[in-house]
């Protein structure tokens, strides 16, 4: 009977599920139980990926990144979790792409509003707790990371600067933290001064979360 | 007659004048002829979309983890720790000496029993003042030291060491100022 259930829930999981994910954005997926074997993508000229931890133990890690690399095409993603393997499908295209939250557990923070930029200006990031590892960008021609912090200063895997290199332009910033994963959406434009963000606390904006 | 005849053949001449002066070879042939230009037609050149610049990888900067910044931060603050108490250390024992040189040259006078006594109050003052920066030195580093207690016992100890070593010579000095003074 066990084995029997088993095999329903394991087919259940393995459906194939659809996520749209565009060029030079991110696509966020939250399994809510850890990663425990490299994901596969079947064709990776068409997608990064990349493996986050939101949690304490910056090792364990339960959320994937999807960078999108062409506007156009398709292919599939196996992951394997402790909650059984995810068959996704992936659709690319130019300017719509989805999140996902697959399990009760989430550890993402995905803040929908857009923080205006201004070109060759600064923004400070401030992290409500420690960064695992990786900042991450879905198209990093257009933003810079500046360190601000000394290396030996507490504070420094906590905050953070970002440049803008390009006049104008749309993309994500996903910052792993061990309270949780934050992802922002910037966008660079021209305009007034005032259309500039100089600072973004992520802890101020967390109750925006999925 | 003949004049008329002239004026005819004259006329004549003038109007068929071009094309028998062609077929005579004075005229070259384009000129004779005069071919339609064909006109110049441009080759309509598709103009290719420009390729968009390939993304690059999305990773803007790793970070070293927390364990790793933890345990440097850790070496490399007990190093500077040491390094600023052996600066307090040397700078008490620079002190201790002045100190000592005062006791001499006190004790160098002939009245022996006063210059053994204020040469002995000043050691003692000399030791308080070492033992209270030492005091303080532990005071403000403790906290820092608690994350590693072996790397704070041995800096102590360390410190300590250099004290008595510092405490020592100094009596040295003292018995063999006194020992000269007999």
């Amino acid at each position: 009977m066990r084995i029997l259930l088993a095999l329903v829930l394991t087919c259940i999981q393995v459906q194939a599920i659809e996520l749209k994910v565009a060029r030079g954005r991110f696509s966020l997926i939250d399994f809510g139980s850890l990663i425990i074997a490299k994901p596969l993508v079947l064709n990776p000229k068409l997608v990064n990926i990349y493996p986050v931890s939101g949690l304490a133990n910056e090792e364990s890690q339960s959320v994937l990144v999807i960078q999108g690399l062409e506007e156009q095409g398709s292919t599939d993603l196996t992951v394997d979790t402790q909650a059984g393997i995810y068959q996704l499908h992936l659709v690319l295209n130019k300017d719509e792409n989805q999140d996902l939250v697959l399990g009760q557990a989430q550890r993402t923070h995905i803040i929908n509003a857009t923080i205006p930029l201004k070109q060759s200006r600064s923004s400070i990031v401030s992290v409500p707790a420690h960064i695992n590892r990786y900042i991450l960008a879905a198209d990093p021609s257009l933003v810079s990371y500046q360190n601000i912090k000394d290396y030996y200063h507490p504070d420094f895997l906590k905050v953070f600067a970002i440049g803008t290199n390009s006049k104008e332009g749309i993309t994500d910033l996903v910052v792993p933290s061990q309270a949780g994963v934050f992802k922002i959406n910037l966008s660079i434009k021209g305009g007034q001064d005032e259309d500039h963000t100089n600072i973004i606390d992520l802890a101020s904006i967390t109750s925006s979360s999925i | 007659m003949l004049q008329i005849l002239i004026v005819v053949i004259t006329l004549v001449c003038y109007c068929t004048g071009p094309i028998s002066a062609a077929s005579l070879g004075h005229l070259s042939k384009p000129e004779a002829k005069a071919k339609p230009v064909k006109k110049l037609r441009r080759k309509k050149v598709k103009k290719k979309a420009k390729p968009k610049p390939a993304i690059e990888a999305a990773i803007l900067i790793e970070l070293p983890s927390h364990k790793s910044l933890i345990a440097k931060r850790s070496a490399s603050e007990t190093q500077m720790i040491d390094q600023k108490a052996i600066d307090l250390l040397f700078s008490s024992s620079l002190k201790q000496n002045s100190e000592l040189a005062r006791a001499q040259k006190i004790a160098s006078k002939n009245f022996l029993s006063r210059g053994k006594e204020q040469a002995i109050d000043l050691i003692q003052n000399s030791k308080l003042k070492l033992q209270e920066q030492y005091q303080s030195w532990r005071a403000y580093y403790q906290p820092r030291y608690q994350r590693d207690q072996n790397l704070a016992q041995t800096s102590a100890n360390a410190a300590q060491k250099l004290i008595s070593m510092t405490n020592q010579t100094t009596l040295l000095e003292l018995e063999k100022l006194t020992k000269g003074n007999r």
